[in-house]
């Protein structure tokens, strides 16, 4: 997989899915394609973290996502959005339209990620009909009404991290590397811990510290049942992330997912976002690489 | 009492083990004593006006945030809120407070956003972006001065006060004194840089508070010692008889705190009273103890230890039986706190009654072991006791000759202390609780006159099924409410959901100020929330609930009386019945409300504990005197203290606070102690064939010195309590002092003048007459001397 200036996430919406640690470049001997045996010599917590990240996260995408927030008290609400991201001219661009609730459908993200400065948000308000820009917000703020921040979803580089490996673990009898990435960049965490399958390098479980805390305030986890086999990306269906300091949560399900379509670059322009224009639908979609169209079972 | 004393002095290895042991075990105690002020402490968790305040805090995350307020006014370290240096620091800080274990979110004038319109629509800006000061502040700064997010929340109208917002995850104690110990290091190096912080918010005020009342208990104590130890010498002339008698009620108070920590109830505001309180009331049993120790001893008779072993044993049977009544009095009267529906005063009542029979067991049990050891030379002395049965003896004939005069008069005072008691109302505040010099007080005032009002009345609105605060007709209500409260004089501005909404919509319409309002559609108001939300969701969560069906309305309040309080809560309780549409619901809440309640359940307390302490008394002493009479003439010397003292503050017009509104339930249970210590002597000696006058002479002449000591003892204890720095421990104490002193002057002139006032003494003392037989052969002596001298006289 390839030298990619930087990986394409799910962004925005699907972004939530999982945390998100930035790419370098990749040894190839690293990709998931690879098998990596566990009873060697063990990869350096570096090798494996970038090895997760390539896993999931470096694909395009066309996906349909159910967030529910639930708040301490046990409210909730739920919203659903379609969602493309796609690596245009070297940056990951991710265009959302929410669908759900009623009040809110039509209204559209835009959002422009860059390496070098502050991304950009451009909305549109169709009882308005008016779009209009957002600079982006602190990292550590909440990120659409959910519990993961914008850091969680943004991009990043490895280099934004010190990165030490930590004991073996298992969840659900399922061996995982524990990673423990220090952010070097000025962030909400002190520390967030990562527990990557051993088999095929999916980040099961993040843990996320604050500075000088024993117990994680903030928790992401994608249950190993939940996960699909695309290609040779494994993406979860399935997230949850809960803020334990908050007593909220917020659950993720991508109900239908198109790995690396063929989405036209004409989509992730503000033009498209002022004149409402269609999100593309999944059968008029040809994966330009590995495809998979699997829709979630049925809620 | 007798077996106990008995028991002590003949095994003292295994009665010190006992207390050793019983002291460790209480000092473990100690180790797990926490404190705990503030509206939870006092109301107590279970209360449902604190309940109804944590489920709206809950829901309306950050509705109560911690304030850490700074003036760039005459300092060096910045010259406005937009200074760089102070920018900077509130960078530094809200940065560090964010990434705290426990802190949910922090704003601040350098991290929260300003929504500022360009060209393309609006820019998210901070005034701090990318770690640097951003060049174009002052533009922001006037975008700041408008915004209804900033202005007076965190930035004052004239841009010389900023704050810092804290929204805790945990309004627990150990996370509270975590945090603010975190923010007292984050904040210190910029102290030393001239700044000065001003912290306000529930959860700080009560860390602060409790500091404030640890330091203060520890000052307070070494007074009240000194205050009892003046006058134990004075009377008794013996260094180790005080230290005896304080050894005895002070294990007493520090197993009480022992008590307290074992059973998981923390300190507070009126547990602080516990020590000083167990050890003034305490060392009463012990003065009484030692009076009637230093006369059977007085003459040399106590030289050996067998003779002080023997005295010790006549002590204990002749002032045993009424010690353990008048404690009985007294924990009965704190025991009447548990009447109470507050927390804080049934504790407070459980723990004082545990103290004072702690004291009791002490003073019976290894006081006489102290006495019993002390070197000859040491004991306690009578002094000069042909002086002492001289003046009181005077005090008793005098009574006896103006009897009808000092009960009209008691009559008159009593009926006047009525009418004052029964205009006796409570105003309480937290700032009354602390006292003025209070860093508390100082920094509520300071955040008043610069920043919003941190005192509100909260409302939740509730909406029915289908509908949400967003559509016009459930905004056209809210703003019909906010319109209601802000006509109430006092209350306002009203803050809501509908400022950010309105904001927002003004943005979105090119800025044009004409669209400062919510939008005319339900679709609408969502977009221009969720345009809020994606930005920063948190924004809104102290305002409308995720799915828009609850609303918080709060009202800025003026620190007012109660009259006024209570006159708003009527007010707003009427427009939530009648001027809601019928499906809504509605809470009213917040410190406001909260302090009316705890107002409410004072006055409630303050009349159910006093009569049930009262009735408890009657109960007790017509027990013991065996008649129910002899109790009725006990409560008259008892009652009329408290009537006279607190009836005097009513009249005054001066409002019961929590210290004060306590007064009248213990004073009724101490007060009534002299006078059962009183009438057992005397109706042993009626009872020994005595006439009434040589009876209350002799009954005066026998405890009248220990009821004077216990009494000044009691006053100055009381008194001492005036150091303390809380406003409510300081005049409790005062009006205690003041209702002893009265209690005296009844039990020594009104309650002889009683007994002495003819027919009405005859009535008031029913049959009782000259016993067949005597309990003590000596009394039996002494009415037959007395009949004798009757007979020569007639």
């Amino acid at each position: 997989m390839a030298e990619r200036s930087g990986w394409i996430c799910l962004c925005l919406l699907t972004g939530l899915i999982g945390p998100i640690v930035g790419a370098e470049t990749v040894d190839s001997s690293l990709s998931p394609t690879t098998e990596t045996p566990r009873d060697v010599v063990p990869p350096s917590a570096r090798q494996i973290l970038i090895q997760a990240l390539v896993n999931r996260y470096e694909l395009d995408a066309r996906a349909s996502v159910e967030i529910t927030i639930t708040g301490k008290s046990g409210d909730t609400t739920t919203r659903r959005a379609e969602v493309a991201s796609k690596l245009v001219d070297g940056q990951i661009v991710s265009f959302g339209r929410f669908t759900y609730p009623a009040e809110m459908r039509g209204m559209t993200v835009l959002r422009f990620q860059y390496a070098d400065r502050d991304d950009d948000f451009w909305i549109y308000l169709p009882e308005f009909r008016r779009v209009r820009r957002m600079s982006a917000a602190l990292r550590s703020d909440m990120f659409i009404g959910t519990d993961a921040a914008f850091e969680d979803v943004e991009r990043r580089q490895i280099d934004d991290y010190r990165v030490e490996l930590g004991p073996s673990e298992e969840i659900d009898g399922e061996p995982v590397w524990t990673v423990r990435a220090r952010p070097t960049y000025d962030s909400g965490y002190e520390r967030v811990v990562y527990s990557i399958s051993k088999d095929d390098s999916t980040i099961l479980r993040s843990y996320h510290y604050k500075r000088g805390a024993e117990e994680p305030f903030k928790v992401i986890e994608t249950p190993r049942a939940t996960t699909e086999k695309i290609g040779d990306h494994t993406v979860p269906r399935r997230a949850t992330v809960r803020n334990l300091e908050r007593g909220t949560r917020t659950d993720i399900a991508v109900t239908r997912i198109l790995v690396n379509p063929e989405l036209d670059d004409q989509l992730f322009t503000l033009r498209s976002l002022g004149q409402e224009r269609e999100m593309p639908r999944y059968d008029k979609l040809e994966p330009s690489a590995a495809r998979s169209d699997i829709e979630a079972p049925h809620e | 009492m007798e077996a106990l004393t008995r028991w002590s002095l003949r095994f003292p290895a295994a009665t010190l083990g006992a207390v050793a042991i019983a002291t460790l075990l209480m000092g473990a105690g100690l180790l797990r004593l926490e404190t705990d002020v503030g509206y939870r402490a006092f109301l107590g968790a279970d209360h449902p006006q604190v309940q109804t305040l944590d489920a709206f805090l809950e829901r309306f995350g950050g509705g109560l945030p911690v304030i850490i307020a700074w003036s760039c006014e005459r300092t060096p370290a910045c010259e406005s809120v937009f200074d760089p240096s102070a920018l900077m620091m509130a960078y530094s800080v809200a940065r560090s407070l964010a990434a705290t274990p426990g802190v949910r979110r922090t704003e601040s004038p350098a991290t929260s956003a300003l929504l500022v319109p360009d060209a393309q629509g609006f820019s998210v800006r901070r005034l701090v972006e990318n770690g640097q000061p951003v060049g174009d502040r002052a533009a922001l700064a006037r975008r700041a001065w408008i915004d209804p997010f900033w202005r007076g929340a965190l930035v004052s109208p004239d841009g010389m006060v900023g704050a810092i917002l804290l929204e805790l995850a945990s309004s627990d104690s150990a996370s509270s004194i975590r945090i603010f110990a975190e923010l007292e290091r984050v904040l210190a190096p910029y102290r030393t840089r001239g700044f000065t912080f001003h912290l306000v918010g529930g959860r700080v005020d009560f860390v602060v508070a409790a500091g404030e009342l640890e330091s203060a208990t520890r000052r307070l104590i070494p007074v009240v010692v000194a205050a009892i130890s003046i006058v134990v010498w004075l009377l008794f002339g013996s260094a180790l008889g005080v230290g005896a008698t304080l050894a005895s009620t002070g294990l007493a108070a520090l197993w009480t705190l022992g008590a307290l920590g074992w059973l998981g109830w923390p300190q507070s505001t009126l547990t602080q009273t516990l020590p000083p309180l167990v050890l003034v009331v305490g060392t009463c049993d012990g003065i009484h103890l030692l009076a009637r120790f230093a006369s059977e001893t007085a003459g040399g008779t106590g030289a050996t230890r067998a003779a002080r072993v023997r005295a010790l044993e006549r002590v204990s049977r002749d002032v045993g039986m009424p010690c353990v009544i008048t404690t009985l009095t007294t924990a009965g009267g704190f025991l009447s706190f548990m009447a109470s529906d507050l927390e804080s005063f049934a504790r407070f009542g459980v723990a004082a009654a545990l103290g004072v029979i702690a004291a009791l067991l002490l003073t019976f049990s290894l006081l006489p072991l102290l006495l019993a050891t002390l070197p000859a030379a040491r004991l306690p002395r009578s002094g000069a006791t042909a002086a002492w049965d001289r003046a009181l003896l005077a005090l008793v004939a005098a009574a006896g000759r103006r009897s009808r005069s000092i009960v009209v008069v008691s009559l008159a005072l009593a009926l006047l202390g009525g009418l004052g008691f029964a205009q006796l109302r409570v105003d309480v505040s937290f700032e009354d609780l602390y006292g003025e010099q209070s860093r508390i007080v100082q920094w509520v005032r300071f955040v008043e006159t610069h920043l919003r009002r941190p005192e509100t009345i909260e409302i939740e609105l509730r909406l029915p099924g289908g509908e949400l605060a967003i559509d016009p007709a459930a905004i056209a209500q809210i703003e019909r409410s906010s319109a209601f409260l802000e006509s109430l004089d006092g209350l306002g501005p009203v803050h809501s959901i509908l400022e950010p909404l309105s904001w927002i919509h003004r943005l979105v319409e090119n800025d044009d100020p004409s669209y400062q309002r919510p939008a005319e559609s339900r679709r609408k108001n969502a977009q221009l929330l969720a345009l809020l939300t994606l930005d920063d969701p948190q924004r809104l969560s102290p305002w409308i609930t995720l799915d828009q069906r609850r609303v918080r309305l709060s009202a800025e309040a003026s620190k007012v009386p109660q009259e006024r309080l209570s006159a708003w809560m009527k007010r707003i309780e009427a427009h939530v019945a009648n001027d809601l549409p019928p499906e809504w619901g509605a809470t009213v809440t917040g410190a406001g409300a909260v302090i009316h309640a705890m107002v409410n359940e004072i006055q409630s307390t303050q009349l159910r504990s006093f009569a049930l302490a009262a009735a408890i008394d009657l109960l007790l002493v017509g027990l013991f005197l065996r008649s129910a009479r002899w109790a009725a003439l006990a409560m008259v010397p008892t009652a009329l203290p408290v009537v006279l003292t607190l009836g005097t503050i009513g009249l005054l017009g001066v409002p019961l606070d929590v210290g004060t509104a306590m007064v009248a339930t213990i004073v009724i249970g101490i007060a009534i102690d002299d006078t059962v210590h009183l009438l057992a002597q005397y109706r042993r000696r009626r009872e020994a064939g005595l006439d009434r006058a040589d009876s209350i002479s002799k009954a005066v002449a026998h405890v009248g010195r220990a009821v004077i000591t216990t009494s000044a003892a009691l006053a100055l204890g009381f008194l001492s309590l005036r150091a303390s720095p809380w406003h409510s421990v300081a005049s409790f104490g005062g009006v205690a002092a003041i209702a002893i002193v009265v209690a005296l002057v009844a039990d020594l002139v009104l309650l002889p003048a009683l007994l002495l006032l003819g027919s009405a003494g005859r009535m008031l003392e029913g049959k009782t007459g000259p016993p067949t037989d005597s309990p003590d052969p000596g009394l039996r002596s002494t009415a037959v001397m007395s009949s004798r001298r009757s007979t020569r006289n007639g």
